[in-house]
């Protein structure tokens, strides 16, 4: 029969020793998991800060054929009204003056159909700062 | 609503600048839409701004009747495509509306001069940049930035 036992006997006796360092060992673990957890807080708040570019997130398109480019009718006659212009300045012409001469001369929104000439490479740089007409892209899509 | 310094890491340029450097230059960053045909800039008129484009199309006419077009995410008009000693020497129109990061030039400037590595990335990817998309625009010697840009 077991004695009445105080103090560091009692501990020693009931596997006190054993069962503090557990306990210690629990709550550091979870105290060190936590702060990790914290510590990486950030990079989740990131990612769902940019959900939005995250192909996890997004809906895969359908592939599908690349649409030809194509002009409406009024782009058309913008498109012709341009290579007119175009043709009283040099093969090698000025975007700006370009530009100037299409307000001049009342084209329906000479930003916008510029734009637009230069997305369909009817009109294209020739990297030393001036730009071109290409006839044979001219021909395809606005004749 | 997207954060204007997520605009920016969307450029090449921007990419490798720490969120820190760009919050210092950011806390004046500004998101913008212009309209069809409205001028940004203006030849002759004091640079106060670079620019850095999100969405639409910017015209930008330099000298001599030269000028160039952007039109992707992330492209950048500044510096000596868009001003030199403090003044425009280019005039930047939009072709179509556009959504824009206005980044005030001194802020910018700032920030090329601090002697941080960030700095130099940035003007490296710039030189690389400029001389790939813009290989007309004559290169400049640069003791004095400030004086230069």
């Amino acid at each position: 029969m077991e004695a009445n036992v105080y103090g560091l006997d009692a501990i020693n006796a009931h596997n006190g020793w054993a069962i503090s360092v557990v306990g210690v060992t629990i709550v550091f673990t979870g105290l060190v998991m936590l702060s990790l957890a914290i510590s990486q807080l950030h990079k989740v708040l990131a990612l769902w800060e940019n959900r939005k570019e995250l192909s996890l997130f997004n809906k895969k398109a359908p592939a599908t054929e690349q649409i030809p480019v194509e002009l409406t009718p009024g782009q058309k006659e913008s498109a012709r009204q341009f290579k007119l212009l175009a043709e009283t300045l040099s093969d090698h012409f000025s975007l700006p003056r370009l530009l100037k001469l299409a307000r001049i001369s009342g084209i329906d929104h000479p930003h916008a159909t510029l734009a637009r000439l230069l997305e369909v490479d009817i009109i294209v740089s020739d990297t030393q700062g001036y730009h071109v007409l290409d006839m044979a892209q001219f021909k395809t899509l606005a004749s | 609503m997207e954060r204007t310094i997520n605009i920016l890491r969307k450029s090449e340029l921007f990419r490798s600048v720490e969120e820190k450097d760009l919050d210092a230059m950011g806390q004046t960053l500004e998101k913008r839409t212009v309209q069809e045909g409205e001028t940004l800039a203006t030849q002759g008129d004091t640079a106060t701004f670079f620019f850095v484009l999100k969405t639409g199309t910017l015209l930008i006419a330099l000298n001599d009747g030269k000028s160039a077009v952007v039109n992707k995410t992330g492209d950048f008009i500044g510096l000596e495509l868009l001003s030199s000693k403090g003044i425009y020497i280019s005039t930047l129109t939009a072709l179509t509306s556009c959504e824009i990061v206005v980044i005030p030039r001194d802020a910018f400037l700032g920030f090329i001069r601090n002697d941080s590595s960030a700095a130099e990335t940035f003007m490296q990817a710039w030189s690389s940049y400029r001389s790939r998309t813009f290989p007309f625009l004559t290169e400049q010697d640069t003791p004095d930035m400030d004086y230069h840009y």
